[in-house]
């Protein structure tokens, strides 16, 4: 029966690969979408697990927090380490739009233990502790930059920001590796000696001892500077991605309609070959109905056909953007750090193409199993 | 050629199922273009209808964003001073604006997002005309306006509301209207009542003033230029600022070429099935009208249109699924102030054509090759075939 169906699918050579051949570009398409969504969870869940909160100012991250504050985080019960960053916002001259770069200053000390999940190049972090303009930069930046502008270690690069009036110059002195791999570090009492009014902070991070003390922790900051100049709020690291996340838009439900509209595509070009195939064969399932075949049998070849076909299409257009998207290959500029293929999303591609085989092969199926053997028989084409 | 016409006209009736099936792929495709095309324009027509060519603002030099710039008093004043700025009884026409970015959240919940908050003086609708607030009521002291396009977005902003943020309760007293433009994503509140909340002095972020015309910006630039309070300052036009913070609508519209392009392959490749599967199933047909009299060129002219044909009935029918879009409201997040910019998606008549363009061009691309196929099969092979 297995000859049967392999020998049916490539009666018509041309047909069957023009099939394979439009589902295959629409799975490759789909594909591409999949991997940008699991993008977007990936990155919630790596912040899930986070022992990390962020404190910021409470009407936004735009307003800055008073440096006084910063050490009185640090007297707060369970928390081990508070981090101070403010976030720059560099720009590469002439380069605007084209690079997206985690520009942020950072306290020195709590770095490392606060960012245990980066692993700093060896000699970095010493490196970066004995120069005042140094910055620690993410691998994958620098092999970006090194394309674009043929920099390296070693190299003073000049950047500006739309949030800070003076430019700044930063020697790279070591690379970092870590879930952003956009990142670079530079000392924020450099930046403290460059600006014009010191003594702000744009948001902390502060490391709590054990996961149940998080809630207590958010509660006892913002308490802490309840009705003072700059009242704080704090909240978990996947909340705060979160936000990040919901202020883009609606992007997930625009990408999620438009994946629907390519499933229904795939599944119209599908249904049609099988449509077409069903018609040919109208006389032959009669025959077939004489020889003894049942009913079930003829529809069950009918629709195994059908879903061998859009698995074919499936295997060419999943495949293709298997080898395509693997990790660490694309990030969309910076927007999609974990775009690439996961075993999910190869198994979602692939369930999509048996469901389409299915349904596309289901009607033609039934509509040739019932039909009666003398009107089967009867028809001539 | 009306004949073969008409006979390639019926033959697609004749065969609905697979003709239909076609024409809704087709479909898919247009009617996907144009929703993301739609939302690109919704948000480059922000760009432009801000953009008042008339209009100027001035913002501290090395920024390029009212999010961080700050003037100080004494050189707001001097600005005033500037005489390329057109003046009425009250004085100067300049608007002295604060800037600031507070979060709230969307009606449904979710994540606050960041919303921005301008305090603005009574010269701010003398600057900007196009801003109608309903019932012509201006904030005063804890009073705020809402922009319409977020009013409906987010929790209590409705007419009456007290929303709370920065250090006190604001109650909303009205919303207002401007034809589309960016401030229709801010709240307005009085410059000075906000700088106090904000504990910002005396400063603003930004002025925006009125020009007589357009080539007075330079002259403007010039006289920032030759005093020392206000040598730190530039003046830009709106438009130009504004077309700054459309880089959304850019990366969009090359995300939907991409998709587009790939979408139309994959349907063009099903396009392609069913007209082979048409031609096959007419070869006696085909025969029969070359043995008639009409030339290779014909029948290749006519299948070629008869596909074509699924796919503008196709392009129709995405533009009709896609229709229901236009107008409809939603925001994304301006990358230069880092906040909430609601919009509308728009289609335009150059856009809907694009589309038609498109479901035609993908059926005339799965229509050529069964075409030349039909036309270059030898009469006699044609006739023979059963």
């Amino acid at each position: 029966m297995l000859r049967l169906i392999w020998k049916n699918a490539w009666r018509s050579k041309r047909r069957t690969v023009l099939t394979i051949a439009s589902v295959a570009v629409s799975l490759f398409l789909l594909s591409t979408m999949l991997c940008y969504l699991s993008s977007g969870e990936k990155q919630l869940e790596n912040s899930a697990g986070s022992l990390r909160v962020i404190a910021r100012h409470a009407t936004s991250l735009t307003f800055f927090l008073p440096e006084a504050h910063v050490a009185k985080m640090a007297t707060v019960p369970h928390v081990t380490s508070v981090q101070a960053c403010v976030w720059w916002g560099g720009q590469i001259e002439g380069m605007e739009n084209q690079i997206f770069m985690s520009t942020i200053a950072s306290d020195l000390d709590p770095l490392e233990t606060m960012w245990d999940d980066y692993s700093f190049g060896p000699g970095a972090m010493d490196a970066l502790r004995g120069e005042l303009r140094g910055a620690v930069i993410a691998e994958r930046l620098l092999a970006k930059l090194k394309a674009m502008k043929g920099w390296d270690i070693g190299q003073t690069i000049r950047l500006h920001s739309p949030i800070f009036k003076h430019d700044i110059e930063l020697k790279l002195v070591g690379t970092c590796k870590g879930p952003d791999e956009s990142i670079l570090l530079f000392r924020r009492d450099y930046l403290e000696k460059v600006q014009d009014n010191p003594g702000r902070v744009g948001y902390c991070w502060l490391r709590v001892d054990k996961a149940e003390n998080i809630p207590g922790v958010c509660r006892d900051v913002d308490a802490l500077f309840a009705n003072s100049d700059a009242e704080t709020k704090t909240e978990t690291e996947k909340a705060f991605m979160a936000t990040f996340m919901s202020m883009m838009g609606n992007i997930k439900d625009l990408v999620v309609n438009i994946g629907l509209a390519i499933v229904v595509t795939i599944l119209l070009v599908a249904a049609n070959t099988m449509a077409m195939v069903a018609r040919e064969r109208t006389t032959e399932h009669a025959v077939m109905r004489c020889l003894g075949f049942s009913q079930g049998a003829i529809a069950f070849i009918f629709v195994a056909e059908s879903v061998l076909i859009s698995l074919l299409g499936a295997a060419v257009g999943v495949g293709l953007a298997a080898a395509l998207y693997t990790p660490g290959r694309y990030d969309l500029g910076g927007f999609a750090p974990f775009f690439h293929m996961t075993p999910a999303t190869t198994g979602i591609g692939l369930g999509i193409a048996l469901g389409v085989g299915i349904v596309a092969g289901a009607v033609p199926a039934v509509a040739a199993a019932r039909r009666s053997i003398v009107d089967g028989l009867r028809r001539v084409d | 050629m009306g004949l073969i016409l008409k006979y390639n006209i019926r033959n697609l009736f004749v065969r609905r199922v697979s003709t239909l099936m076609t024409l809704a792929g087709i479909a898919m495709v247009v009617a996907v273009f144009l929703v993301l095309m739609a939302l690109a324009q919704g948000i480059l027509s922000i760009g432009e209808v801000t953009g008042d060519p008339n209009q100027a603002i001035i913002l501290q030099k090395g920024t390029n964003a009212e999010t961080s710039s700050g003037i100080r008093d004494e050189a707001a004043d001097q600005v005033e001073n500037i005489a390329a700025i057109p003046r009425d009884a009250a004085g100067p026409v300049v608007s002295r604006d604060l800037f600031i970015v507070i979060m709230l959240t969307r009606i449904g919940g979710g994540s606050p997002v960041n919303v921005v908050v301008r305090g603005v003086t009574p010269r701010a609708f003398d600057v900007h005309a196009e801003v109608r607030v309903d019932g012509g009521r201006r904030p005063k002291g804890n009073e705020i306006v809402v922009g319409r396009a977020i009013a409906s977005r987010f929790e209590k902003l409705g007419v009456g509301d007290k929303v709370r943020f920065g250090r006190r309760d604001w109650t909303v007293v009205g919303h207002f209207d401007a034809g589309g433009a960016s401030w229709e994503s801010e709240i307005w509140a009085d410059l000075t009542e906000l700088q106090a909340d904000a504990r910002r002095g005396n400063s603003v972020s930004s002025l925006y003033v009125r020009l007589n015309r357009p080539e007075d910006l330079g002259t403007i630039n010039d006289a920032l230029a030759a005093v020392s309070d206000t040598k730190e300052l530039k003046a830009m036009s709106v438009r130009d600022y504004f077309a700054g913070q459309t880089g959304t609508a850019r990366a969009l519209q090359v995300v939907g070429g991409f998709i587009t392009f790939l979408l139309s392959l994959g349907a063009g490749l099903g396009a392609m099935n069913t007209m082979y599967a048409a031609i096959g199933n007419r070869a006696r047909e085909i025969g029969t009208l070359r043995a008639l009299g009409f030339g290779r060129f014909v029948i290749l002219a006519s299948f070629l249109f008869e596909s074509a044909l699924i796919g503008l009935a196709g392009g129709l029918l995405g533009c009709l699924i896609a229709l229901p879009v236009n107008g409809l409201q939603t925001g994304t997040m301006n990358w230069v102030s880092f906040s909430e910019s609601a919009f509308r998606f728009q289609i335009t008549p150059l856009m809907l054509a694009f589309g038609l363009a498109i479901g035609g061009f993908v059926g005339a691309l799965g229509g050529f090759l069964p075409a030349l196929a039909a036309a270059r099969r030898p009469i006699l092979a044609s006739l023979r075939a059963t």
